[in-house]
């Protein structure tokens, strides 16, 4: 059930702000206090299941794909799409999903912090594994730090 | 007290029994692979007899590498949980088992399910944390279907599943983990900046999110669109490796620091085992969680693969399959309660 907050809707200004939703615009995660009738009007639904993703369409959620006929809604009810050709039909729609569950793409634009987390572990294991001197898996550690160092110089902070 | 006859016929899995060595940390490993079929609606879209007759289709080329067969609906509830508590079905299937075929391999460490979610979901489980042999036995079983499939592939989102959350390279690498020493030494800050630093997600052991309650943590391949299954691999087996070290060292640094609070934790479990009259679900795996930390502490005469059996063996489905007269809740808790006391020769 959807909790009333006091505030005002932040679309029309004028109703109370029923239902918080959260958008990802432009790669950012927005918290919005809407309006039921802003919810429906703007297509904007509340959070995907659990994992609180959720999407904003323009074209309302009974737009349906013309190869298997699933809906936007059918996505909401069940998390699951209906037809390899849905990812293209929605593909405005799943963007913001697909980020939120596979984060930024290609892999290798990651963000600065991990490549150092990483590069860490990876030298913590190479330490390691020459103590034990396991050579040749300190050889192929040292190839994935090279790599590694390589993507950071290519993506500075 | 009700002295109940013995099936003996319910064993844990084969694969939960193999030593390996992480196992004082890593329980098992699970790797995943999904394929729909080209140019198909997805199988949940389809009526249920047109999805029967899609799996015999799909099974053509596989069936010899598996044992046995069955469809999922023609399970009833308890022996689809049964499954479910064995790894070899998602929860969903429980609830709603649709048209999906459920193929098990003679010592259930390799199964397949047809059309249930996805056309194809295959899944392989082993004791031993070897993800590069696990997908090489998975491409097994793919190279045998790809001789008469085509797969549904988009250039952005890769392999593609009914679930967006699946698409990508067409692999999920788990690893089932046992991570109480990091629970306890409050370091799940340092097991997050490892599991995001590798584009991995966490979650309960049996699907789902976190079971709170317990350190039995799933660790699986999250992020998995851009990467092709040899870095898939590659990350995750690093993770594993940083995982079980961080695990060890916390399990070490708390016997230095505070072996009262860990002895505790073990011989309380010990206590609530030796006397309780009823074990819910959630206690039993709680106390079985210390029991495998005073196992690998060397607290407690006990083998860490005994306690994963039990782990198994103590599940509704699996009590209700071996003592069939046991019907409601409280039943079954009072068996699990004695099974536990026997497992440790506790009269």
């Amino acid at each position: 059930m959807a909790k009333k907050h006091e505030k005002k809707c932040e679309i029309c200004g004028k109703e109370s702000a029923e239902i918080k939703v959260i958008q990802f615009i432009g790669g950012k995660r927005i918290k919005l206090y809407v309006c039921k009738k802003c919810s429906l009007e703007v297509g904007i639904r509340e959070q995907l299941r659990r994992d609180e993703a959720t999407f904003a369409t323009a074209r309302g959620l009974e737009h349906a794909c013309p190869k298997c006929g699933w809906r936007l809604q059918d996505l909401i009810d069940t998390g699951l799409l209906g037809c390899p050709s849905c990812y293209d039909e929605f593909d405005a729609e799943i963007k913001s999903i697909m980020e939120h569950f596979h984060g930024a793409m290609p892999d290798e634009d990651i963000a600065q912090e991990d490549i150092k987390t990483r590069i860490e572990i990876l030298e913590s294991q190479l330490r390691k594994a020459i103590k034990e001197e396991r050579f040749e898996d300190a050889a192929h550690l040292r190839d994935i730090i090279t790599k590694h160092e390589h993507i950071k110089e290519l993506f500075p902070g | 007290m009700q002295d109940f006859s013995d099936n003996s016929d319910v064993v844990s899995p084969l694969w939960i029994s193999t030593d390996s060595p992480m196992v004082d940390v890593v329980v098992g490993i699970e790797a995943y692979a999904i394929r729909n079929l080209e140019n198909n609606p997805f199988p949940m879209t389809l009526q249920k007899d047109l999805r029967h007759e899609i799996c015999d289709e799909i099974c053509y080329g596989i069936d010899g590498i598996f044992e046995t067969r069955d469809m999922v609906s023609e399970l009833n509830i308890m022996e689809r949980q049964y499954h479910w508590e064995r790894f070899h079905i998602p929860y969903r299937l429980v609830a709603q088992p649709g048209g999906a075929l459920l193929l098990l391999s003679s010592d259930e460490s390799l199964t397949a399910i047809i059309s249930g979610i996805d056309y194809v979901t295959l899944r392989l489980y082993s004791g031993n944390a070897d993800f590069n042999w696990a997908v090489s036995e998975l491409d097994v079983v793919l190279n045998r279907l790809n001789e008469n499939h085509e797969w549904a592939f988009h250039n952005r989102y890769g392999y593609l599943s009914s679930n967006p959350a699946f698409c990508g390279n067409g692999f999920i690498l788990s690893i089932l983990s046992h991570l109480p020493g990091i629970v306890l030494a409050n370091r799940m800050n340092e097991l997050k900046k490892i599991i995001n630093a590798h584009g991995l997600g966490i979650g309960g052991i049996w699907g789902g999110g976190i079971e709170s309650v317990t350190p039995f943590i799933r660790i699986y391949t999250r992020k998995l669109i851009g990467k092709n299954k040899e870095r898939l691999q590659e990350d995750v087996g690093i993770a594993c490796n940083a995982i079980v070290e961080l695990e060890r060292e916390s399990r070490n640094r708390l016997l230095e620091t505070n072996e009262l609070i860990l002895k505790d934790k073990v011989y309380r479990a010990y206590g609530i085992a030796a006397y309780a009259g009823f074990l819910e679900r959630w206690e039993f795996i709680s106390i079985l969680s210390s029991f495998r930390l005073g196992a690998t502490l060397a607290l407690l005469p006990l083998s860490v693969r005994s306690i994963d059996e039990m782990l198994i063996l103590g599940q509704q489905a699996h009590i209700a399959k071996k003592y069939a007269q046991l019907s409601t809740p409280i039943e079954i808790s009072e068996y699990r309660a004695r099974f536990l006391r026997k497992k440790l020769s506790i009269n």
